[in-house]
C-alpha cells in the first residue's frame, strides 16, 4: 500500500484531517479507492483505545436526569408495555388453548406400566392431598375388558402386578368427597396431577395389562370415604361427570331458550324490516310517479311557453294589427294570421292550419305594397308550433301596404314569388 | 446498542453509566473547561439517542463508535473555539451527518467497553514505547484536534513531515499493542 495512503489513513483515524481533506478520503472509499478496510478498522480501532488510559471521572450527577428528561419516555417504555402484553397475551393464549385442546381433544396421555404400575401423575397429587387414611388396594388378577371411560386396557399385553397404594386423606376430607378446582393458568408441573387416573380394582387383587389414562380437564375423582376396597362397579364417579349430568342439561336448556329466544327476535326484525321497506317502496313509487307527472307538466308548460313566446311577445306591443289570411278556396275564415306592430316593426305569424308541403318547399311569406312583392319570411312549419316571429319586416309604410301573401316556394326561398299562393289576406285600410 | 435502535431508553441508561466516566474525562480534556464538556457529554448521549439508526447501518462496534464520537463533537466545539473558518461552518444535521458520526471501516473488529479495559495495560505499554515526538504529534492531533496544517504551523515543520510522523505513531502503536 502506498506511504501516502498509510498517511492518509493515520491523519483519518487520528482525526487531524481538516473538513475538506476528510471529505476527500471519504470520497475516496466511497468510489472504490484501493483501501486496506481491515487495516483502516484496525487503526480505528488503535485510535479509538487512547482514551481508554484517561482516570475515570464521572459527570456531574444532575447530567443524567438532564439528558434522559430530553428523551420522551413514551418511545421506550411504549415498546416494553407491548412487549409485556404481547408476552402475557401469547401466555394466556397458549393456555387457553391447551385447556381446549384438553376439553375437546380426546387424546389420552399413555401411561405405560411395563413391570410395575405407576402413577407417577397421580401419585403426587394424592401425596398432597390424601393423608392419614390408607387405601390399600392389592390387584393380582386380570382388568376386565371393558375400561371406564378413563381408561383403555389391551389385553394383548397383560402384565400382572401387585400393587399398594396409599393413599392419605385428611380427616376433614374423609366424609366428604374431594373436589379440587383447576387453577386457570395452572403451571404444567400442577397440571401433571390433576390428571384424572380411575383405577379399577378387582376386590384384593388386580392385574393391569397395559394401561392408558385419559387426561381430562377435571380430574379430581371423588373418594369413597373410609377404608374400603373400591370394587368395579362402584368406579369412583368423577366430579366432572356429576357436575356435568346436571350442568349440561340446564346449559343445553338455557342454550336452546337463548336460540330460540334470538331466532324469535331475527324473524320479528325481518318482518319489522320488510313490512317498513314494502312501505317505503311504495312512497317512492308514489313519489317517483308524482314526479314524473309534475316533470311532465313543467316541460308541457315550458314548450308551451316556448312554442308561443312570439305571441306572448306581440301582446307586449301597444299597437297591434291582425291582418287575417285565408286559403284562396276558402270564404269566410282564415287558417292564418298576421300579427303587427307598426311601431316596433315586429309581427306574428300564427298557423291555424298549416298547409301540406314537402321537405324540398318552404311557405314564404310576401307583403304586397304597389304591386310589388317583399318577402317577410320563410317558413318551415311543424307540427305543433303555430306561432312564428316576423323580424324582417320590410321598411315600407304600413298605410302602403296592400296586402299579405303566401306561397309555396323552394326550401330556400325564392326571390320573387313564384309558387301556388296557399293563403292571402288584405291590410285593413285604416 | 441493538437496543437502543429498538428505542430502549434503558439501554441508553446503561451506555449512560458504563460510558459517561469515559467520555466525560476525555471531552473534558479535549475543550478544557468541565462546563462544556457536561454539556457536550450531553449533546453526544442525544446523538446517540437520535442517530442510533446510523450505527446500525455500520459495523457493530460500539466502543469504537461512541469514543469516536465524543471525540470527534469535542474536537469539532474546539475547533470552533479557536477558529473562525470552522465557527462559520454551520452545525446542522447533515454537518453532523458527515462531520461528527464515526463511520467505522467495514473490515473493523468489534470492541466493547469491557475488552477495553481488559487490554488497557498493554495500551499502556504500546504507548510508552512510542518516541516523544511522535507521542506529542499523537496529542496535538487526537486530543488537541489540530489539523495536519496546523500542527506543521504550530511546529513550524512541513505538512508532510506532520504526515509522516502521524503515520508512524499510529502504526507504531498498532504494532506495539500486537506485540504486548
Amino acid at each position: 500500500m502506498a506511504e501516502t495512503l498509510k498517511e492518509m489513513m493515520s491523519a483519518y483515524v487520528a482525526g487531524c484531517l481538516d473538513n475538506a481533506n476528510l471529505v476527500q478520503f471519504l470520497d475516496y472509499i466511497d468510489n472504490g479507492g484501493e483501501i486496506n478496510k481491515d487495516e483502516l478498522g484496525e487503526l480505528q480501532n488503535v485510535a479509538a483505545l487512547i482514551p481508554i488510559i484517561l482516570e475515570d471521572e464521572a459527570p456531574p450527577a444532575s447530567l443524567q436526569n438532564k439528558i434522559f428528561q430530553q428523551i420522551p419516555d413514551n418511545e421506550a417504555p411504549q415498546k416494553i408495555i407491548t412487549k409485556t402484553k404481547k408476552a402475557h397475551l401469547r401466555e394466556i393464549l397458549e393456555s387457553k388453548k391447551k385447556e381446549v385442546e384438553k376439553e375437546s381433544s380426546p387424546e389420552d396421555i399413555e401411561i405405560e406400566v411395563p413391570e410395575e404400575v405407576s402413577f407417577k401423575s397421580a401419585s403426587k397429587r394424592e401425596k398432597k392431598e390424601v393423608k392419614e387414611e390408607d387405601l390399600t388396594i392389592e390387584s393380582g388378577t386380570a382388568v376386565p375388558e371393558t375400561p371406564a371411560s378413563d381408561f383403555e386396557v389391551e389385553p394383548e399385553s397383560k402384565v400382572t402386578v401387585k400393587t399398594t397404594v396409599k393413599e392419605e386423606l385428611p380427616e376433614e376430607d374423609t366424609n366428604k368427597p374431594h373436589v379440587e378446582e383447576e387453577p386457570i393458568f395452572a403451571p404444567k408441573a400442577e397440571k401433571k396431577k390433576k390428571e384424572k387416573v380411575t383405577v379399577p380394582r378387582d376386590e384384593e387383587s388386580e392385574s393391569f395389562s397395559h394401561v392408558t389414562v385419559k387426561k381430562t380437564v377435571r380430574t379430581t375423582m371423588i373418594v369413597p370415604p373410609g377404608d374400603k376396597v373400591i370394587e368395579d362397579n362402584e368406579r369412583p364417579v368423577p366430579v366432572e361427570e356429576c357436575e356435568e349430568g346436571n350442568g349440561s342439561f340446564f346449559n343445553t336448556l338455557s342454550a336452546k331458550i337463548v336460540t330460540a329466544v334470538s331466532i324469535l327476535v331475527a324473524v320479528i326484525l325481518l318482518i319489522l324490516y320488510f313490512s317498513t321497506k314494502s312501505n317505503l317502496t311504495e312512497k317512492v313509487t308514489t313519489l317517483q310517479k308524482e314526479k314524473t307527472v309534475l316533470q311532465s307538466e313543467v316541460n308541457s308548460k315550458n314548450d308551451f311557453i316556448a312554442s308561443n313566446l312570439p305571441l306572448i311577445e306581440s301582446f307586449n306591443q301597444k299597437d297591434l294589427i291582425v291582418v287575417p289570411l285565408a286559403g284562396t278556396a276558402d270564404q269566410g275564415s282564415y287558417d292564418a294570421r298576421v300579427l303587427l306592430s307598426p311601431s316596433s316593426r315586429m309581427g306574428v305569424l300564427q298557423f291555424l292550419r298549416i298547409p301540406k308541403i314537402s321537405d324540398k318547399e318552404s311557405l314564404q311569406l310576401w307583403l304586397i305594397s304597389k304591386g310589388q312583392s317583399y318577402s317577410v319570411g320563410v317558413f318551415h312549419p311543424k307540427e305543433g308550433q303555430k306561432f312564428y316571429p316576423l323580424n324582417k319586416i320590410p321598411h315600407i309604410p304600413f298605410e302602403e301596404i296592400e296586402m299579405f301573401r303566401m306561397t309555396k316556394e323552394p326550401a330556400s326561398g325564392s326571390e320573387f314569388p313564384s309558387g301556388s299562393t296557399v293563403y292571402f289576406g288584405a291590410f285593413p285600410v285604416k | 446498542m441493538t437496543l437502543v435502535i429498538k428505542r430502549d431508553k434503558t439501554a441508553l441508561v446503561e451506555i449512560y453509566r458504563r460510558y459517561s466516566k469515559l467520555l466525560f474525562p476525555l471531552i473534558k480534556k479535549i475543550v478544557g473547561e468541565p462546563e462544556i464538556a457536561a454539556g457536550l457529554l450531553e449533546e453526544v448521549f442525544l446523538i446517540i439517542w437520535n442517530k442510533a439508526h446510523k450505527y446500525a447501518e455500520q459495523p457493530d462496534n460500539p466502543y469504537t463508535w461512541i469514543i469516536t464520537l465524543a471525540r470527534n463533537r469535542a474536537v469539532d466545539s474546539a475547533r470552533r473555539g479557536r477558529n473562525s473558518l470552522s465557527a462559520s461552518q454551520y452545525y446542522d444535521d447533515d454537518y453532523e451527518n458527515r462531520f461528527i458520526l464515526p463511520r467505522l471501516a467495514e473490515g473493523i473488529d468489534s470492541i466493547t467497553l469491557d475488552l477495553a479495559q481488559k487490554i488497557k495495560p498493554n495500551f499502556e505499554e504500546a504507548l510508552d514505547k512510542l518516541t516523544d515526538a511522535q507521542k506529542y504529534v499523537l496529542h496535538l492531533a487526537y486530543y488537541d484536534g489540530y489539523t495536519l496544517n496546523e500542527i506543521a504551523g504550530k511546529l513550524n515543520i512541513p505538512v508532510e513531515t506532520v504526515r509522516v510522523k502521524i503515520k508512524n505513531a499510529v502504526y507504531n502503536l498498532r504494532e506495539n499493542l500486537l506485540m504486548e
